[in-house]
């Protein structure tokens, strides 16, 4: 899922840096950000930029653990060795 | 006495294969107990030892085909109980028992092997804490290992349902108990490591008896944890069965159903967490901008120079401004603001008297502070302060002059 890049669209992308992130990555920034927003030299204007970056990292982690149904796949390898992934089926 | 002719002379074959006849006829399939001594596993495959106890012993052999099977290595000191056959070797004239089967006395077979294997194991460094990784804290994406029909697969894919619905569950199945089940628990590491994304593996299987869960005792299968890139999991049987791969996997879990719920933080949990981060984010800006409120207005109390008072009025109203468009406006918005704050505060900076001071000039003040900017004021022997870029002195005073000179 790509979104158009264009350099006047900030938005786009930052949520297009964070498509690549882990949720374990996310979090992990988010921390980051939270304690850089408590420093006590931070300038004003960064601390707008971390507020927006933090802010689209919530969305971004929220978006990913909402996902309300369980996603089961089986690995099979072919007899040339390619792995493909099949949904498998609980009965 | 003269020795009669002899009816019959026997030839040392003969004899030999007399005495083999009879010894095999009378002394096969049976069990005996000894201790193993000597042991050597020839490099053609068959296995050379003797059998002793406190007065005797016999020489021993079993066959490569024979010994492959065995799930324990037989060691010099081992007590142990064969069943085979007494033969003689001829050419030799040796007689010994060709082993058929094994088994360590007492305790049991797998037992052994089980004891030994760990031991060697652990010696090589396999089981050290710090050879272990830490879980991803929040996986999305977990590679399990076993069988596609067991309830072990039922009992994670239940608990992730219930807590973590978004975790992604990719199933390498694999047998998890009898012949080639080892092989086919490697192969699913193999496979799960290819995959990209994978967060975590778990290996394991529900409770059974020391042979079901024999699969997970095998060295193969502690060897592909240990290689594993990605962190394993191992859960195997119920809270007491202990076996190889526990110690292997980076971490252990007593149960199936309990790796699921290490791996995967509730939902709730998250989303809350989540919540209250981005109550913290907006805490903090809040505390920011007010603390820039505090700046300002002390770079105004530290005006020895005024600023037009209308410029600061302006200033404040667009502290608050800055301050509710947290709530009402767009975080572009409040860019644009805040640049024109920092502007703003930059221009009164560079008014501030310490860039005055700076540049070599001096702030004179009387003895009750006040700036003073002509000496009508003054008496000689009155005491005035002088403030520098760096530091001040006190001086009296001693003559007042007119300001020409």
């Amino acid at each position: 899922m790509s979104k158009k890049k264009s350099p006047s669209d900030e938005g786009a992308q930052l949520a297009l840096e964070v498509d690549h992130l882990s949720l374990e990555e996310a979090l992990e920034r988010l921390e980051e950000i939270v304690n850089e927003m408590d420093s006590e030299s931070i300038d004003l204007d960064d601390s707008i930029e971390l507020f927006r970056e933090g802010m689209e990292l919530t969305k971004f982690c929220r978006q990913q653990i909402t996902s309300a149904e369980q996603k089961v796949q089986e690995v099979l390898e072919d007899a040339d060795g390619n792995l493909t992934l099949e949904d498998f089926d609980r009965e | 006495m003269n020795p009669a002719a002899p009816d019959h002379t026997f030839s040392v074959s003969e004899l030999n294969n007399q005495i083999k006849q009879i010894l095999e006829m009378e002394f096969s399939h049976l069990w005996l107990e000894g201790e193993i001594s000597n042991f050597k596993h020839h490099s053609s495959g068959h296995m050379y030892f003797s059998l002793k106890d406190a007065e005797s012993e016999i020489r021993a052999v079993m066959w490569r085909g024979l010994n492959q099977s065995l799930r324990f290595r037989p060691e010099d000191g081992m007590q142990i109980l064969v069943q085979g056959d007494v033969s003689v070797y001829t050419p030799r004239g040796q007689y010994q028992i060709i082993v058929n089967q094994m088994q360590p006395a007492g305790a049991g077979a797998l037992q052994v092997a089980f004891e030994q294997l760990k031991a060697k194991l652990q010696e090589e460094g396999l089981f050290a804490a710090e050879r272990k990784r830490p879980l991803p804290a929040y996986p999305t994406t977990i590679g399990v290992i076993t069988s596609s029909t067991g309830a072990a697969f039922r009992d994670i894919l239940n608990v992730l349902e219930r807590r973590a619905p978004y975790v992604r569950v990719i199933l390498a199945p694999a047998r998890v108990q009898g012949k080639g089940a080892a092989e086919e628990i490697v192969e699913g590491i193999r496979r799960l490591n290819r995959l990209e994304n994978i967060d975590l593996i778990i290996i394991g299987r529900g409770g059974g008896s020391l042979e079901d869960l024999w699969p997970f005792n095998e060295e193969i299968v502690a060897r592909a944890v240990v290689a594993s890139e990605r962190p394993v999991i191992s859960a195997v049987g119920h809270e007491v069965d202990f076996s190889i791969s526990d110690f292997c996997a980076d971490y252990r879990a007593p149960t199936p159903s309990a790796a699921a719920e290490v791996v995967a933080r509730d939902t709730r949990e998250l989303m809350a967490e989540l919540q209250g981060t981005a109550q913290l984010l907006q805490e903090r800006l809040r505390s920011r901008i007010d603390r820039f409120k505090a700046q300002l207005r002390t770079l105004e109390n530290h005006y020895a120079f005024k600023m037009p008072a209308q410029k600061l009025a302006t200033i404040a109203q667009r502290v608050d401004d800055l301050f509710s468009s947290l709530e009402r406006h767009t975080v572009q918005h409040l860019k644009e603001e805040t640049q024109r704050l920092t502007n703003l505060e930059q221009q009164l900076r560079l008014l501030h008297p310490e860039h005055i001071l700076e540049r070599g000039y001096s702030i004179t003040r009387d003895e009750d502070g006040q700036v003073l900017k002509s000496p009508e004021a003054l008496e000689p022997g009155q005491k005035i302060t002088t403030q520098y870029h760096r530091g001040n002195t006190v001086s009296e005073v001693k003559n007042i002059g007119d300001t020409d000179e």
